[in-house]
Parts: structure tokens; sequence; C-alpha cells
């Protein structure tokens, strides 16, 4: 399968500002979810921003249902302006039911106090203090939404702890696969 | 958002069921429910419908 990559993918509008930009980590994620995805998945991302990657596997998979949400009012309406099924909600809040596969890029950057300049922006990265605040939200209640045959494709960095991030979800009872991986440089 | 969607909602403050308030919608395209409101019978709070987005978030939230 040809991997895509971020140049050939571009956010069109210029009112987006305030919506998380695709980059390296989404394209990573987008490509995992293309080998992950199986046909009549019922698929959920949280927290879509541009809603690229649930997109393109609504595209890729003709059967499958792919809903997502996001708690940030422009990237709702970004991602519903690309014909997706969108939810404003906070990770599982809004939502009921299980699903096949759970998709989620989560803002994983630790980040103090600070001032803000761009609330809905930066909830789009900041992780709290460690990084991995909503990361650990996510994984205590990931598996009441999963189905029997449910899986989750997570994005973690080294800079929020990868392995204290694996290790809250072992604990969770989850079996933990590293499916992709990528080096960037900041 | 489309009807059937609301088989995945919940209500964000009691996880309880959600129903669509047929009354309150103003705007429909197809079986989309552009403009209206969920309602939690439990909670008694109403959920608005924006641009064809649920709201699935406790008042403060918003």
């Amino acid at each position: 399968m040809p991997e895509i990559k971020s140049s050939s993918i571009q956010m069109n509008e210029k009112s987006e500002s305030h919506v998380y930009e695709p980059a390296e980590d989404t394209f990573l994620l987008l490509n995992a979810a293309l080998n992950e995805a199986e046909e009549n998945d019922l698929i959920l991302e949280l927290g879509t921003g541009s809603g690229i990657i649930a997109k393109a596997l609504s595209e890729r998979l003709k059967i499958s249902k792919v809903v997502t949400t996001d708690i940030n009012p422009h990237a709702v309406r970004y991602a519903r302006s690309k014909g997706l099924d969108v939810i404003r909600t906070y990770l599982f809040r809004g939502l009921k039911g299980k699903f096949d596969l759970i998709i989620f890029n989560p803002p994983y950057l630790p980040m103090g106090e600070r001032e803000i300049e761009d609330r809905w922006l930066e909830i789009s990265w900041d992780g709290g203090d460690d990084g991995r605040r909503i990361i650990n939200e996510f994984l205590d209640g990931v598996g009441r939404h999963l189905s029997k045959r449910g899986r989750f494709l997570l994005v973690v960095s080294s800079l929020s702890g990868m392995d204290e991030a694996i290790k809250s979800a072992e604990d969770e009872g989850f079996k933990i696969e590293i499916i992709s991986e990528e080096k960037l440089f900041f | 958002m489309r009807r059937d969607l609301i088989d995945l909602l919940a209500c964000p403050i009691c996880k309880g069921d959600l129903i669509i308030e047929s009354e309150s919608i103003s705007k429909e395209e197809g079986d989309e429910i552009i403009e209206g409101r969920l309602y939690c019978s439990r909670c008694k709070e109403y959920y608005p419908i924006e641009d064809g987005v649920p709201i699935l978030l406790p008042p403060e939230m918003r």
C-alpha cells in the first residue's frame, strides 16, 4: 500500500487557524490506521481535528462506518465540511456503544501553567504536566467502548514517557504492540 | 447528524440514553438533522445540534 506523505495533503481553507494541522504524527497514525482497519469495522476517531484520517478511512472502507469527535468547535465544523459524522464532545463523554477500532492522536506534549494564546489550538497538544493526562483518561475509558474484537491505535511520544504510557495501558489489562515508529526532531 | 447516530450517543452527564426532540428540529437535509436538540430525560438537560453536529458537553464546558 503506498504510504501517504504529508506533502500530498494540505488543509486548504485559511479559516482553520484554530485546528491542528496534519503533521508527522497525523500521517504516522493515518498509515497505521489504513493497515489496521478492516471492512465492516465500526470505527471511532477521537479528536479528529482536520478529519483527514477519518476521511481517508471512510473512502478506503466502503462498508465500515466511521464516527469522529472533537471538543474544538472549529475542528468539528471543518470535519463536518468534509462530510464526516462528527460529535462535539470530550473523550468518551457523549458516547455509548462499542467500537471495533478506536483511533486517537491525543494531546501529548508536557505543558505546565502558561499564557494561553489560542485556547482551541493548544487543547490539541496540551497533555498536562507530564504529557499523559489525556492519555491516562483515554486508557481509563477505552475498555468500555471496545467490542470483542476491538482494537485501539494511540499515538504516544517519547516526550511524554512511552514506557509509562505502555505500563498504564497494560495495567488496564490491554495487550500492547508498537506497530509504527518515527523519529522526529524538534 | 444522521438519525441513526443516536444509537451511539449518550448523555455526557449520566451516560443515559438521549432522544431526538422532534419538535425542536428546525432544519433537516435528507436523514440528517442540521438544527435541533437532543434531550436526556433523566438529567432534564438539552443538547443542541448545530450545523449538523450534536454538542454533547455539559453546559459549563460548551
